[in-house]
């Protein structure tokens, strides 16, 4: 019983904390502007993501260490450094834009301007990472996260013509008005949003916070397995409802407020509300994710105690990251930036830096010195070997057609 | 031109042309009103449909009144883009219609945020009905400019 309770609680918050501000602000873009014609990039997400958590899960559950330690080990300091710049730097913009959808959330919920919300959010954000246990944070905002299946719930409500979304998702037909180059810009972001590095980061070493071991492998798949696409379906859900809602009225998603649009005109106020607080927990949550990521890698690499199963005083410099992080993403959203536009770029770059992620877990889940048995077998080898000609051509691809559309308005 | 000169040149360039109003050619400055008229059409919807909601008691204020800054917020972008550009002498007429639209569009949004502020439930409607018509006008601009 008792395990089939931690089962279903693994699941329930894989499934509601997959979704974050980019996964929000991409899918309901593109929803709006391309209907249902880019849903088999979400489905292709969804499967590039299951395959490589499940890789990353594997290697921790079998050596006790988190993934990126072993890729410093196994492939040298000096990759391991490029792989640390890179997925860094793509991972404090990840963090600097759930902070900023936080915040966004708040104003919703209040009408009081985002940026004076920045400066509390980061404190409290802060905070939660200093002194709330792991489990209380993996579980309290993935659970609350679950608010957003009233994007599911609206969708159910607008009665849509489903033989018409299943159209457009099955042939991916694009608006006529919409450019080609356009559509692919907008097809890695989601892919970018769906596969951000943060989250093998985090599920890696947060397996080693929960003392992950080979009995763990079951457990860890189901998560993957069942929770990741579950949370892929509240995807496509926003997608869907900002495609018959806003779609058909010209209206594009710049702002959070119009993300919820849909579910205020299905659900009205009681709906909203619960939309709001699923912005507000899927933000939180995923921000207190890439935070603690940001200070899994650099402590990582550089061979400092980490993690929260140690008090903050025996993980000092692991804790100064996230205070420095937290300060360096507040910051930059007091410049008066848009925290939409932070999120659009965080996506992108997220394309981008994919490669430097999945190459090294793709090595490492393939050596029998740290697999022994468990290494990978020819369908985990197939798929990710897939996988990573798709990631290296999204990341050479995504820069180039985001200048060539100018982040997608032409 | 020894080459530390000519960069100098070149960047000096770059900097006034960023200083210096841009005199698109015509199809550019057909593309630019279109893609204006297509912002202010999705601001315009979005504010109709607030309202609407508003008046049905399917809305919450704060994210009401929220939506209505974004939407000001990024309609004064878009037709400051927009006037900044000298049009070409063949498209002043165009020019003259979509400031116009833009210009209505402005104000139908700030009697939107007053009527919202002032919690004014019976111009709500008046005022989606404005916003509806005039979005369609748009619409039918961006249509033919495109």
């Amino acid at each position: 019983m008792k395990k089939l309770f931690a089962v279903a609680l693994g699941i329930l918050t894989a499934v509601g904390g997959f979704v974050d501000i980019g996964d929000l602000v991409t899918n309901a873009t593109v929803g709006s502007r391309f209907g249902m014609s880019l849903a088999w990039v979400v489905v292709a997400g969804v499967i590039g993501i299951v395959v490589f958590a499940e890789m990353s899960g594997r290697v921790v559950a079998v050596s006790g260490r988190p993934t990126f330690d072993i890729v410093r080990e196994r492939l040298g300091p000096r990759v391991g450094l490029a792989n640390l710049f890179g997925s860094m730097a793509v991972t404090l913009l990840t963090y600097t834009a759930e902070i900023g959808g936080v915040a966004l959330a708040l104003e919703l919920a209040t009408s009081v301007w985002s940026y004076f919300w920045i400066p509390f959010t980061a404190a409290a954000i802060w905070i939660v990472l200093w002194r709330a246990k792991f489990d209380l944070v993996e579980n309290t905002f993935g659970l609350l996260g679950l608010a957003l299946v009233v994007f599911s719930v609206a969708l159910w409500h607008l009665g849509p013509d489903w033989g018409d979304l299943w159209h457009t998702a099955s042939t991916a037909a694009k608006p006529a008005a919409e450019p080609w180059p356009s559509y692919w810009y907008y097809a890695i972001a989601l892919f970018g949003a769906a596969m951000t590095p943060y989250e093998v980061f985090f599920f890696s070493s947060g397996g080693v916070e929960e003392g992950w071991s080979e009995k763990s492998v079951p457990v860890m798949r189901s998560n993957v397995f069942i929770g990741f696409p579950l949370g892929g379906l509240l995807s496509l859900s926003i997608a869907g409802a900002a495609a018959v809602t806003l779609l058909p009225a010209g209206i594009e998603v710049e702002t959070l407020s119009q993300v919820s649009l849909p579910v205020a005109l299905a659900l009205g106020k009681v709906g909203l509300a619960v939309a709001i607080l699923g912005f507000f927990a899927a933000t939180f949550g995923a921000a207190c994710e890439t935070g603690l990521s940001v200070g899994y890698s650099i402590a990582q690499y550089f061979g400092w105690q980490w993690g929260k199963f140690v008090r903050p005083r025996d993980a000092a410099r692991f804790h100064a990251v996230l205070l420095l992080s937290t300060v360096t993403a507040a910051v930059v959203l007091l410049t008066t930036i848009d925290p939409i536009l932070v999120t659009e770029f965080s996506v992108v770059f997220s394309a981008v830096a994919l490669p430097l992620t999945y190459l090294p877990i793709l090595i490492v889940a393939n050596d029998p010195a740290y697999m022994g048995a468990h290494k990978n077998g020819w369908l985990a080898n197939t798929f990710g070997s897939i996988y990573l000609v798709i990631v290296l051509a999204a990341s050479l691809a995504a820069v180039p057609l985001m200048i060539w559309t100018k982040l997608g308005t032409t | 031109m020894n080459l530390p000169r000519l960069a100098a040149s070149a960047l000096g360039a770059v900097l006034l042309g960023g200083c210096v109003p841009a005199s698109p050619d015509a199809d550019t400055y057909d593309d630019k009103a279109a893609l204006t008229l297509g912002s202010a059409v999705s601001e315009a919807r979005t504010v109709e449909r607030v309202l609407d909601t508003l008046y049905d008691g399917r809305m919450l204020r704060p994210a009401a009144v929220t939506q209505l800054r974004y939407s000001e917020d990024a309609l004064d972008t878009a037709t400051g883009a927009f006037t900044e550009l000298n049009p070409p002498p063949s498209r002043d007429r165009l020019n003259r219609r979509t400031t116009t639209l833009l210009g209505d569009a402005g104000d139908l949004l700030a009697q939107a945020r007053i009527a919202i502020e002032r919690e004014r439930v019976g111009d709500y409607t008046t005022i989606a009905d404005d916003l509806a018509r005039l979005a369609e006008r748009m619409e039918k601009l961006e249509g033919r400019t495109r």
